[in-house]
């Protein structure tokens, strides 16, 4: 396990979420799964708090839930992306790397 | 997600609260399972696989809880425990519960009820479309700004001429007996320019209503019908449209019926019956002849400023054009809904104004016995402090205690409102300018909710602070418990008690000044002596009138004053105390001709012979009408004393010469006593009378009433009345029949209503506030119980504790009758406009009220004085 992985900033945890989101519906689990493969495993979130922050989200509107099956066959909630949610999802990802790029700069001048 | 979605998924999961846990739970075991099944397709053992994922997930109830924060479902337990707890806590208080809800119901009711009256009439828009654009336009006479009616030239020139309406229309209001299978009805009708239902913007609910420039069929005899009328009359038949229904004797071929809850104008009659307006070529020529209502709506982006500024310069150009007739007119424009519901503004925002009164003295009161329930349960807040409760916690508990009692009040209040504006419907129909439609909707609703949510706060907040600052250790330890509560509790109730005295003073102070108002209006001489007078209106079928008012009238009053119990009877153009709207300019014969415009001008009323004797109107100077009056070039008239003494000041008018209309000179036979025409609160006009007989009297009878004076009770004589009447003629027939008396009480209904709901509002405001004096008092006495034991015990007499009880509650009731003499000082001069014939500040109101509060108060504090008297001393010393 990468020692930096643990520590998500705040707010990005949501981030990641609307972003997995954004290619197809998927359970909280499949979300866990997805964000720690296409992080080449770099990003190991804390899989209780996933749970919270989907039903933040749900609350505020950005994704919504389904109960459907799962591929194995198993019943499932199922969060998909609103209109709402992409919007949000665009803005935040172009501060996230408005921010990034900005820390770059300032690190590289070093 | 919107406000409204977000609440009802609130509730969703509030009322389906475990199918919320077992979904979370489903959500997080899939989850664990998921994991495990990961690890154990690795090759690891179920058992160290399932212990792994529980692992890596972290603790699921932490998470579970975090989840219901977010829901907010933690927020709904603690609302529900709290409500849990504070039904609980009532029920084991039954008597306080039970006053408590009564005060605020008897607070929260009262608002409920005239609320709705007020978003009834006031806020509910008129069913129009787009209401708010549409504009009445009147006539204005010189800068008295006097309003009236407009004439058919005027109006067209209006239609034509001004750049900010996209349509005038015009009407005239009447009434028209309706014949058929049903027998004949009398129904409100009204006569319109065929633009107005486009003006409107209503559609036809059958059929289609009046399309302007388009040609009717059978000459322009077509009407449009109210769906009330269709219902009662046809059995809501659809094929009735394209038939003819017959009104006063004609055929009228039916074009379409209006949606029910259409009416047109809007306001207390109802009209059911909707004509073309078809002005005879007089009438458009008349333009000294006014006799039309006018409305339009605005074009858009047209303020009515600019709409009225723009008219403005159209009269300002027919004043020059035709000065004879013009001269000092102009226009006045008002919102449509401002016209029909203006007058009526004041009236009810005064009322408004007396219910939170009313309301914020329950909310006093309940303030009270909170605090005097909080005294008892000190030791149960310490303890519930001393094991770690939370101070935000015990205020929250304390107000959803209070929001309780308050939504307790208003299902009572809701029930009280509904019960009293049943109660009420008779006092105000014919007191409010908008009939019916007074129901309890969606906003009227949520007023209800909002004021017992405020009124909960308002009531249940310094409680609820006082309580939570408990000093533990004090009241924990044995002294503490029983020892008084602060000197600053007490200081607060007295100032409740003697805030609600005086709000009881200023609502009483003002019931008592319209009551002074009503019974001096009702005592003003009319003019007239309406004891024993039967009124009733006479519908003669059209044409019948034509060229002679006697033929008709006259073999009628022959028979009806033939009738045994019957003294004298007469006809009249229109009744006095209901209007006068019937006025016009003259010149006197023998006097240099006044400038354009400031011709004296008169009521003008046509009557027949008797008149005056069956209205009990002296004649004072010469002689009335006789049947033997008229006839070609006899031209009489008869004015009235305020018209005497105004163009003739000490002289007698009998013989001189009136000119009307700049046609022939009239000769005054008679001076007759001055009646109140407009109401009883309005000073008698200068008035002429024109005999029915002359040429020309028909055009004013078509609404004449008949009036006669019987020997016994009128009532008695209707029958008789009736039948006469139809044996002089089958299509003749009488309505509206009323004595005179309750025509002048009819015309007092909206000053009645006003004196009984601020009389009851004042009424619950007393109440309310001896009964908070008479808590705080006997409080106090409690609280002093020892001190009054140790005091007879050395020898004080019963008189003196009386006094010493009395004497506490008898310093509240001064310091609140002198603040709320003050508050009535400053308050009652809005109540001016509602007030007749005594001042806003009429001292012996103010002195009469302020001595009953003062009685009132004092038997409040009596009650407990006597208890507080026969304490016995013993007892009392013991006990502590």
């Amino acid at each position: 396990m990468n020692p930096t992985a643990t520590d998500l900033l705040q707010g990005t945890l949501d981030l990641l979420i609307l972003k997995t989101l954004s290619l197809g519906p998927q359970h909280g689990w499949g979300v866990a799964q997805r964000i720690q493969q296409t992080s080449r495993d770099l990003l190991q979130i804390n899989q209780g708090s996933l749970y919270p922050a989907l039903h933040r989200l749900e609350e505020q509107g950005w994704i919504e839930s389904e109960w459907g099956v799962s591929d194995n066959n198993r019943r499932a909630k199922f969060y998909r992306l609103t209109a709402g949610g992409q919007a949000q999802l665009d803005r935040e990802t172009a501060s996230w790397s408005q921010y990034a790029e900005a820390v770059r700069w300032v690190l590289q001048s070093a | 997600m919107s406000l409204l979605d977000k609440t009802t998924n609130r509730l969703q999961t509030l009322a389906d609260r475990e199918r919320f846990e077992t979904d979370l739970d489903d959500e997080m075991r899939f989850h664990l399972e998921m994991e495990a099944g990961k690890h154990e397709a690795r090759g690891m053992a179920p058992e160290a696989a399932r212990a792994l994922a529980r692992r890596e997930f972290g603790q699921v109830d932490r998470f579970k809880d975090e989840v219901r924060d977010v829901r907010g479902v933690t927020w709904m337990d603690d609302v529900r425990r709290d409500v849990r707890f504070a039904l609980r806590s009532l029920r084991r208080s039954p008597g306080f519960t039970l006053v408590a809800v009564l005060c605020l119901a008897l607070g929260i009711g009262a608002n409920a009820a005239i609320f709705s009256v007020i978003n009834a009439v006031l806020l509910r828009p008129l069913p129009y479309a787009a209401p708010d654009r549409l504009i009445r336009a009147y006539e204005m006479r010189g800068d008295e700004g006097k309003t009236g009616s407009v004439s058919v030239p005027n109006y067209l020139d209006w239609r034509a001429q001004n750049s900010g309406f996209q349509d005038l229309a015009a009407w005239m209001e009447g009434n028209r007996n309706l014949e058929g299978v049903g027998g004949t009805e009398r129904i409100g009708s009204v006569e319109v320019t065929p633009n107005l239902f486009t003006i409107l913007g209503t559609p036809a609910l059958r059929g289609r209503a009046f399309v302007p420039g388009q040609d009717e069929p059978g000459k322009g005899q077509v009407a449009v019908i109210g769906e009330g009328l269709w219902r009662r009359r046809f059995g809501a038949d659809p094929s009735l449209v394209g038939r003819s229904i017959h009104l006063d004797g004609l055929a009228y071929t039916v074009l379409g019926v209006m949606p029910a809850g259409f009416d047109f104008p809007p306001g207390p009659a109802a009209h059911e019956v909707w004509t073309l307006l078809q002005p005879s070529p007089q009438q458009k020529a008349a333009r000294g002849s006014h006799f039309l209502a006018v409305a339009g709506r605005l074009k858009p982006g047209v303020s009515l400023d600019q709409a009225s500024a723009q008219l403005r310069t159209v009269a300002a150009r027919l004043e020059k054009q035709y000065p004879n007739e013009q001269t000092g007119r102009s226009v006045l424009l008002k919102p449509l809904k401002e016209a029909v519901v203006g007058k009526t503004r004041p009236a009810l925002l005064i009322l408004l104004g007396a219910v939170l009164l009313v309301l914020l003295i329950a909310c006093a009161n309940v303030a009270n016995l909170l605090l005097a329930r909080a005294a008892v349960r000190r030791r149960e807040v310490a303890v519930r402090l001393a094991l770690g409760a939370g101070r935000a916690r015990l205020i929250r508990q304390f107000l959803v205690e209070s929001l309780v009692l308050a939504l307790g009040g208003a299902l009572l209040g809701g029930l009280i409102a509904w019960g009293s504006l049943a109660l009420l419907a008779p006092l105000a129909a014919g007191a409010l300018p908008i009939a019916g439609g007074i129901s309890v909707d969606g906003r009227v609703f949520a007023f209800l909710l909002a004021v017992s949510v405020v009124s909960g706060v308002l009531f249940g907040l310094v409680p609820a602070l006082q309580a939570s600052r408990e000093d533990v250790r004090d009241t924990l330890s044995d002294a503490g418990a029983k020892s008084t509560s602060g000197g600053n509790q007490k200081r607060f109730r007295s100032a409740l008690v003697v805030l609600e005295i005086a709000l009881s003073l200023v609502l009483l102070v003002g019931a008592g000044l319209l009551l002074r108002g009503f019974l001096a209006l009702s005592s003003t001489p009319s003019g007239l002596r309406p004891d024993r007078v039967l009124t009733a209106h006479l519908a003669v079928p059209d044409g019948q009138l034509k060229g002679s008012s006697v033929r008709v009238f006259q073999p009628l009053l022959d028979k009806v004053r033939h009738l045994p119990g019957v003294r004298s009877a007469g006809v009249i153009s229109m009744l006095p105390i209901q209007d006068a709207w019937t006025n016009g300019s003259y010149l006197i014969e023998g006097r240099p001709v006044p400038k354009p415009g400031q011709e004296p001008s008169a009521e003008y009323r046509v009557a027949s012979p008797q008149l005056f004797a069956s209205l009990g109107i002296p004649i004072l100077h010469g002689r009335d009408f006789t049947d033997r009056d008229g006839g070609p070039g006899s031209r009489l008239l008869i004015v009235n004393e305020a018209l005497a003494r105004r163009d003739f000041p000490g002289e007698n008018p009998v013989g001189r010469q009136i000119r009307i209309d700049k046609e022939a000179a009239h000769t005054i036979i008679g001076v007759v006593g001055s009646v109140r025409q407009a109401g009883l609160d309005q000073q008698p006009l200068p008035e002429i009378y024109l005999p029915y007989v002359q040429i020309g009297a028909e055009d004013w009878l078509g609404n004449a009433v008949l009036v006669v004076h019987a020997a016994q009770a009128p009532e008695g004589l209707t029958a008789a009345v009736r039948q006469e009447v139809a044996s002089v003629d089958r299509g003749l027939s009488l309505f509206d029949v009323e004595t005179m008396d309750e025509v002048i009480t009819k015309s007092l209904a909206s000053r009645r209503l006003n004196l009984w709901l601020l009389g009851i509002f004042a009424g619950i405001a007393l109440v309310l506030s001896a009964a908070g004096l008479y808590g705080v008092i006997s409080y106090l006495v409690a609280q002093r119980t020892r001190e009054i034991g140790v005091r007879i015990a050395l020898g004080a007499q019963t008189r003196d504790v009386i006094g010493l009880v009395m004497g506490q509650g008898a310093r509240l009731t001064a310091v609140g009758i002198a603040l709320g003499l003050l508050g009535a000082l400053a308050f009652t001069r809005v109540l001016e406009s509602l007030l007749y014939g005594v001042s806003a500040r009429d001292p012996l109101t103010f002195a009469s009220i302020a001595a009953l509060l003062a009685a009132v108060a004092l038997l409040a504090t009596w009650l407990p004085a006597r208890r507080a008297a026969k304490v016995d001393p013993m007892l009392a010393i013991r006990n502590e």
